[in-house]
């Protein structure tokens, strides 16, 4: 866990957070695997959720045994979701029970508005985001590159905005790079954090190149070939990211403009 | 003329023909071990402890929600279950 350096570090509502790459544990093909993908990929978040169980689910729940060792010992922090919430009743229920059953303030705040695209609903988003930051949660929502509702999510007290690269589980990369460099252009201050759709280290590299301040995902690295080799990857793609984006990139140029100087070229105008 | 009545407990209907505490739903459907101690301790056993028991066995496994409220521990023992009351149970599972 040495990806957020104490000169570089991630803060968001006073609180370090020990990663720039964040990861779901969804959609493993084992927990093994799972352990190993938190290992290599040394995530500041991870997150999780909250369904109903039968007494035997309770009981028999390995997935979250593991991901509980792993917290324990690693140093990263749980970030429970709100998936599958269409309303902001529903949203805030589960919030509340996330935080009794995870003891933690922070909540990944997702309120879908449409089914085929899991579009967030911004309207519920909004609703569900005061109340819960008047419930003392620090709420990160799952949203659109919006730059509207981004700053509304701010202004009602969210420690950050998590917009969209492309919808859930498409693995489509930046969609919008012209919108999210105008949001990181806009909000320089705030912490935004690209969630969803991406899909390979290279659009996750791209991400932190242009300034947005952690990645996270989820299917990309669950669903690869060898899910702890692409976890790996994500890792250095984000950190590589990160660092080009601290060392100040070039500006792009229409025209070709040698590197080699022509100054002392033996022939040159003879 | 029966005295029965219907609840749900995630999504799947239940039947009972006598008056419920959610203690008793939870113990019925496992969550709970009514006596994990032992017949003479549990025979013993003051209504402050039971509490204090099975708030030890949920505590970072599941909560409980009656009609879309969540219900601590320690009103388990007090709240009934009225007909058609709708009983939630949540643990932890993976997510992204």
């Amino acid at each position: 866990m040495a990806d957020s350096t104490a000169q570089d570090a991630l803060v968001i509502g006073g609180e370090t957070i020990p990663g720039r790459l964040w990861l779901g544990t969804s959609m493993y093909p084992s927990p093994d695997i799972m352990g190993q993908s938190l290992q290599a990929a040394g995530p500041g978040f991870v997150t999780v959720s909250v369904r109903r169980q039968t007494a035997r689910q309770v009981e028999d729940n390995g997935h979250w045994q593991l991901i509980d060792q792993w917290l324990k010992k690693s140093g990263s922090l749980l970030l429970p979701n709100t998936a599958g919430c269409h309303s902001a009743s529903e949203a805030i229920l589960m919030a509340n029970m996330a935080r009794q059953l995870f003891t933690t303030d922070w909540i990944k705040l997702e309120v879908i508005g449409d089914d085929y695209s899991l579009q967030p609903n911004a309207f519920e988003l909004l609703s569900a985001a005061e109340t819960l930051v008047q419930q003392g949660f620090k709420v990160l929502p799952y949203c659109t590159e919006d730059l509207v509702l981004c700053q509304k999510l701010l202004d009602v007290g969210c420690k950050a905005v998590m917009p969209w690269a492309a919808p859930i589980g498409t693995g489509r990369g930046l969609q919008n790079p012209h919108g999210l460099r105008m949001l990181r252009e806009r909000l320089p201050d705030a912490v935004i954090v690209i969630d969803a759709g991406i899909g390979k280290p290279s659009q996750a590299m791209q991400a932190m190149e242009m300034g947005f301040d952690a990645v996270l995902m989820n299917t990309a690295v669950a669903k690869a070939l060898d899910p702890v080799a692409m976890a790996g990857a994500f890792r250095n793609a984000v950190t590589g990211g990160r660092q080009a984006w601290q060392a100040g990139t070039m500006v792009e140029r229409e025209q070709a403009s040698a590197s080699t100087p022509t100054l002392g070229m033996p022939f040159w105008h003879q | 003329m029966s005295d029965s009545f219907n609840y749900w407990i995630n999504g799947e209907i239940r039947s009972s023909q006598s008056p419920l505490t959610l203690v008793d739903v939870l113990v019925s459907e496992g969550y709970l071990d009514e006596n994990p101690v032992g017949d003479e301790q549990a025979a013993g056993e003051s209504q402050t402890q039971a509490t204090g028991r099975f708030q030890a066995q949920a505590t970072g496994r599941f909560i409980v929600a009656l009609n879309q409220s969540i219900v601590a521990a320690a009103d388990w023992a007090a709240s009934v279950v009225k007909p058609d009351s709708k009983i939630d149970v949540v643990g932890a599972i993976t997510g992204g």
